[in-house]
């Protein structure tokens, strides 16, 4: 079975939750099982981010890491 | 004055038979052919007085429709793709039937039973899981059925096929082969990369990864 679909979700508490954390991005093109998010940011702060995958019969994986990206202001 | 047999005709009024009765009620095999056919009858009593014609029968014969297999637990993106993870699935069962000409529907009497046949991988044999007798229209002309797998299925290819049983306990030929994947496996868990967690706004960051299932 393949990998049908990533998805990248924002933590909007302190901990990732599935139900509650919003998808930002779905990446579905997955060449040789690689995805790739691009995101511009606009906001000062600290956002952090996990991945999800989906396989063609519907199954969800474990989350990955959490990464964690700081936006301050330039100076 | 008693009757003392009954006369059978097609459609077009053509003599087919005479068949004697017996306790006021008559049995007899009639082949006409296949295809829309009629057939009516007259009685005749014991002092040569024929009655009228009856009212006509219509009936179908020599259907070779064969019935069509469909998983209605698909899960994932694709509600056709025949993946599901659920293995405990049911498998729906459809079988469309000619109206005979003059009739405004199939009678559900026409279909005995559905039977569900099923194999593991391609290399397996089928056999015979199901006879499905409590059937729902669907139209004036279809009938469904469903079962639903009780014990689960293993992770790996199912095949299944159907055919049905007339009235006269005659069999058509098997529908065409439905196959389906049962898949309970989860994913490998993405990895993830990020390729810079201090930026100023504006700036771009790419989130990266591998996803393998």
């Amino acid at each position: 079975m393949a990998v049908q679909r990533v998805e990248l979700r924002k933590v909007i508490g302190t901990t990732p939750n599935l139900f509650f954390d919003p998808v930002i991005s779905t990446d579905i093109s997955l060449p040789l099982g690689s995805y790739s998010f691009l995101m511009n940011m606009s906001q000062t702060g600290e956002f952090k981010y996990y991945t999800v995958s989906y396989d063609e019969a519907g199954n969800i994986s474990i989350i990955s890491s959490v990464v964690t990206v700081k936006v301050e202001k330039k100076k | 004055m008693a009757l003392e047999l009954v006369k059978l005709y097609d459609s077009e009024g053509v003599f087919i038979e005479d068949v004697d009765i017996n306790a006021g009620t008559f049995t007899t095999i009639v082949d006409q052919g296949s295809g829309n056919k009629g057939i009516k009858a007259k009685s005749l009593d014991d002092a040569g007085n024929l009655s009228a014609f009856s009212t006509e029968k219509r009936y179908y014969a020599g259907c070779t429709n064969t019935p069509l297999c469909d998983l209605l637990d698909d899960t994932g993106d694709s509600a056709s793709d025949d993946l599901t993870n659920d293995n405990t699935p049911r498998i729906q069962l459809e079988i469309t039937l000619p109206i005979p000409t003059g009739c405004s529907q199939v009678a559900a009497s026409s279909i005995k039973r559905l039977e569900l046949h099923h194999k593991i991988g391609s290399a397996g044999s089928y056999s015979k899981i199901a006879d499905l007798t409590s059937l729902t229209p669907v139209g004036n002309d279809s009938f469904s059925a469903i079962h639903q797998f009780i014990s689960e299925l293993t992770d790996e290819d199912h095949y299944f096929k159907a055919k049905w049983v007339d009235a006269q306990d005659g069999e058509s030929q098997f529908g065409t082969e439905l196959h389906i994947v049962v898949d309970t496996s989860a994913p490998n868990t993405p990895t993830i990369t990020l390729d810079d967690g201090s930026v100023f706004v504006g700036d771009s960051v790419t989130i990266s990864g591998t996803a393998t299932d």
